[in-house]
């Protein structure tokens, strides 16, 4: 009875649940007083029935009006938040700068990585069914269980696909010409890396879009080629290309059908040329009979799926059905689709049309945007922390005058988002115009103008504000859940104590990551070193090299008084033929020997050199002897193997042993030291090196450091007498060692670059903490310094912390550091040793700038006259 | 200083009126016989907000432990500017009106 009695008298207590949220705290009491009033005379007049009625209309008519009460308050709460923000910006200068200043440089850093990773993503994107699209890949069991690919397959495989499987809409050959084309329009001649042969499916499943002519028709005759936007502006200039010839390496004309848009950089291989394939069967001639045999794989094989077609299950198809066709010894063979969006970032694999990046590099970018970050927000966190003390009495009076937890939580949180929103503006406008320097710098090559596309920012904006929240989220929580009454009782440290002991967790991480980047960054650079020394070994003269085509039979005719006349010159130091050079060397052969196990099959690569050869490139021999004109059968019947082959073939004593290919059966005469004719990421491979003057495609030619600039005028001239319709084109082999591992060139810049900004923030951080730390202790400096303290014993007692806080974060740091890096040079088969020195010296510098930091500002104070810091009491 | 609105000024009016009884309750139930209007509680409070803010009325928490039902109430006063902008808002009437007799409301109505 009584029970119900007082649930009557009460309001309904969903309504009253509801006024309760609709009203501010401070006007709730007497609001629900209010209506409890009314509500208790309604219902003694005219029964708890009307009663309750009466109350749930007046909360819901009222809620509009409470809302508005709500909002208007909250805007002025937040003009104010914002107002004491930009007081505290204007007031504290000096840290308002390295928040700032940090904020910026960590945002910038991190859009940046943004866009690169952004930009390594969106490779062939652009390719209309580019999800549908697969690249042909090869995988073959050679010696012992070491699987190997390569993207090179044969010719009759993409017809095969077309013809036999209607999953297969499309599937196209590629065709890239090693070295490169020489070709002319009237008095223009050009050597061109881009060109390549193509079906003609190639341009509707590549998305190439024409200007002039019709895809339809383009390619398919022999001898025709569409080109790019920008070589019809570099043959024909203002003529138009339609219908004209384009003389192919001084001997093949070839018609001009069709222009297209240039490519995009972001494609796996960019092409300014693209020719027909059917071209060529007519350059082969006689060779012709070859292209179409299953054992020749020379060719890149393009598939477009049907939409529905799953590729795993498709791959296992060909793979049965192709066993019918091809040749007993590729029985072995397995076919592999991948996915042309993942070439990009798939990594090396022999036969690849261009350089490409790998996945690895990306989550490596990605982790060091992910530690700038976390460096840059532990700054905001460990500075506002800091600026506590400073703050107290702020903080102190808004309580007193009735602000209450959340209402401080929102004000910390409006300074930090103001700070970062100025710091987000600062990095979009520096990065901006910063772009084209960071470009050159790291290697990349990424358009100022993605800033603008709205994802981007979208993106970027979402990363500000958990930027924003991060750093705000720990210094409102601590700085908010003070009490005043404590800080009234033992003045303004009062509780500095736990916050203290954060903030030197946040400052050993920082060192943490600013050490173990450290130690990357010097490792990489090692490796990478490494890398170039172990290519190249230490060539005092640099080594220049001209590709020589094919139809270049004018050189090839008379390459002999080339290379005579061109040795009689002083500034030349040696000059060598190869058909290949010993940086890159991408043809091979399975080879018969004495003493060949049943079954045992080893392909070895292949180098055609001449005598001169070893010397110029600085390869020991270490057995046997080199090729020489005093043994006439040099020519045709010795070989020079490698230390790896002798190795695979498990001989004894190589030399004098019967060793060949099945065409040209000799004896080995020499074995020479392993070099790295293959990217470091792989073991060295057999090779063998023979006499042999045909296929000669590389002129290598060692010229004195001294006689640079007389030297290559002087072989362009001997090039321009002997073939003037080809154009003559050099590279240094140091370039092409670097264009080799550009993927790992540019990880090296970036990691140093970042790992500066890394170190440079933390110890931006540390200086504020510093600045604040003197500041307090000001009056005690003083004191100590007039009871006769010197001037060394107050920058230890000050650097003491921070010093003992950077040695911890070494202690931490160094094993981490040490762990993460093997990791990484587990991808080389060749690595550089990991020296202790690395590790030493690299803490040390840490060490340094953080004892420089500290004491920049530990001196001032410790200089300081004591009568300015306690004159005021 | 603003021109205040009429529902805001029969609020003043009430709380002037009420004098120191001035709390939600009262001041409604005057405010809605002025006016000839039920209001609801949650429109009050919207302009007695207004008010505080452009400072016309201040308030002040009293505890009133005789009462039945809860412990505290918000009185309202009004501050110098409040009187004075009532004072102000009776002048304007009176300047809106002057010159226009009842008589000649009486004849359009008879009319």
């Amino acid at each position: 009875m009584k029970k119900t009695s007082r649930i009557s008298i009460s309001p309904p207590s969903l309504a009253h649940w509801l006024l309760i949220r609709m009203t501010r705290a401070e006007e709730q009491e007497s609001v629900v007083n209010d209506f409890a009033e009314i509500y208790a005379q309604i219902k003694e007049e005219n029964g708890s029935c009307q009663a309750r009625r009466w109350y749930w209309a007046q909360v819901l008519k009222s809620i509009p009006m409470f809302l508005k009460i709500q909002m208007s308050w909250g805007a002025t709460m937040i003009k104010n938040y914002f107002k004491i923000a930009f007081r505290i910006i204007k007031r504290k200068k000096v840290f308002s700068f390295i928040n700032i200043a940090g904020l910026t440089i960590g945002i910038m850093c991190s859009l940046f990585i943004l866009l690169l990773i952004h930009y390594e993503f969106s490779y062939d994107r652009h390719i209309e069914n580019a999800e549908n699209i697969y690249r042909v890949i090869i995988q073959w069991p050679i010696e012992f269980m070491n699987m190997d690919k390569i993207t090179w397959t044969a010719a009759p495989l993409a017809p095969f696909l077309k013809e036999q499987f209607p999953e297969v809409e499309k599937a196209v050959r590629v065709d890239d010409v090693e070295g490169g084309v020489s070709l002319s329009y009237g008095k223009h001649v050009f050597a061109e890396d881009k060109f390549f042969f193509v079906d003609p499916d190639f341009l509707t499943m590549f998305s190439v879009s024409f200007t002039k002519g019709q895809p339809e028709t383009a390619l398919n005759q022999p001898l025709s080629v569409v080109i790019s936007e920008n070589a019809a502006r570099k043959y024909f200039s203002n003529e138009n290309p339609l219908g004209k010839n384009l003389r192919y390496n001084n001997k093949f004309d070839f018609q001009v059908t069709g222009i297209f848009k240039n490519v995009p950089k972001n494609t796996h291989f960019t092409y300014d040329f693209l020719a027909s394939f059917q071209s060529i069967y007519t350059l082969q001639g006689e060779d012709a009979i070859y292209i179409d045999r299953w054992n020749s794989m020379n060719y890149q094989t393009y598939v477009q799926l049907r939409e529905e077609t799953n590729p795993l299950e498709f791959q296992k198809v060909i793979e049965q059905n192709i066993l019918k066709i091809t040749p007993e010894h590729m029985s072995d063979y397995h076919y592999f689709l991948q996915p042309l969006t993942k070439i990009h970032l798939g990594g090396f694999i022999p036969g690849e049309l261009a350089q490409n990046s790998q996945m690895k590099y990306i989550t490596i970018f990605a982790g060091i945007a992910l530690l700038i970050i976390l460096i840059t927000c532990f700054n905001y966190i460990n500075l506002s922390t800091a600026c506590f003390s400073v703050r107290a009495g702020e903080i102190n009076t808004r309580k007193v005058v009735g602000a209450n937890r959340k209402n401080l939580i929102q004000q910390f949180m409006t300074e930090a988002f103001l700070n970062t929103m100025i710091a987000f503006v600062l990095s979009l406008i520096l990065l901006y115009f910063a772009m084209p320097l960071i470009n050159a710098m790291i290697g990349t090559d990424i358009e100022p103008a993605l800033l603008k596309e709205a994802n981007i920012l979208a993106s970027v904006l979402v990363l500000v504000c958990v930027i924003g929240f991060l750093s705000a989220y720990y210094p409102a929580l601590h700085l908010s859940s003070y009490r005043s009454v404590s800080h009234l009782k033992s003045g303004p440290f009062a509780g500095d104590k736990r916050s203290g002991l954060s903030r030197n967790i946040l400052v050993v991480v920082q060192f943490v990551i600013s050490i173990a980047l450290i130690v990357s960054a010097v490792t990489v650079h090692c490796q990478v070193g490494f890398i170039m020394e172990q290519n190249l070994g230490h060539l005092e003269d640099p080594i220049v090299t001209l590709p020589v085509v094919e139809e270049n039979e004018e050189i090839k005719g008379s390459i002999d008084v080339f290379c005579n006349d061109l040795k009689k010159e002083s500034a030349i130091k040696g000059i060598s033929v190869s058909s290949w050079l010993p940086t890159n060397i991408r043809s091979g052969d399975y080879a018969v020997w004495d003493g060949q196990e049943q079954g045992q099959r080893i392909l070895f690569h292949n180098l055609r050199a001449d005598y001169d050869f070893l010397d110029l490139y600085d390869i020991p021999l270490i057995e046997g002897r080199n090729f020489s004109k005093d043994f006439p059968s040099d020519k045709t019947q010795a070989y020079i193997v490698n230390e790896t082959a002798v190795r695979m073939m498990n001989m004894e004593e190589p030399i004098g042993k019967r060793f060949g290919y099945p065409y040209r059966e000799g004896v080995i005469i020499g074995v020479v030291k392993d070099f790295h004719f293959v990217p470091m990421h792989q073991r060295v491979k057999p090779l063998a090196i023979r006499w042999d003057p045909q296929g000669m495609n590389f002129i290598s030619i060692k010229i004195d450091a001294q006689h640079m600039t007389r030297a290559i005028p002087l072989i362009e001239n001997k090039w321009k007498d002997l073939s003037p319709g080809f154009a003559f084109k050099y590279s240094f082999i140091d370039e092409e060692v670097e264009a080799l591992y550009r993927s790992e060139r540019r990880l090296n810049r970036a990691v140093t670059l970042f790992t500066y900004i890394a170190l440079f923030l933390a110890c931006l951080g540390l200086f504020g903490l510093v600045l604040f730390s003197v500041e307090k202790r000001v009056k005690e400096i003083g004191v100590r310094k007039v009871l006769g303290a010197g001037t060394m014993d107050i920058v230890a007692l000050l650097s003491k912390d921070f010093i003992r806080l950077v040695l911890l974060a070494n202690l931490i740091a160094l094993p981490l550091a040490y762990f993460l890096i093997n990791k990484w040079l587990q991808s080389f088969a060749y690595r550089v040793e990991l020296s202790v020195w690395i590790f030493i010296l690299s803490g040390l510098a840490v060490l340094v700038v953080a004892l420089l930091t500290v004491s920049f500002q530990t001196i001032k104070a410790a200089t300081a006259n004591p009568v300015d810091s306690i004159r005021y009491e | 200083m603003d021109i205040i609105t009429r529902l805001e000024e029969a609020i003043l009016i009430a709380i002037w009126k009420l004098q120191d009884k001035a709390y939600g309750v009262t001041i409604n139930r005057s405010v809605s016989e002025f006016l000839n209007k039920e209001y609801t509680l949650g429109a009050l409070y919207y302009s007695l907000d207004q008010l505080l803010r452009k400072g016309l009325v201040e308030k002040s928490l009293k505890r009133t432990p005789k009462e039945k039902v809860g412990r505290s109430r918000t009185y309202y006063q009004l501050t110098k500017d409040g009187t004075k902008a009532l004072q102000e808002a009776r002048v304007c009437q009176n300047r809106l009106w002057k010159g226009i007799a009842d008589i000649a409301f009486k004849a359009e109505e008879s009319k």
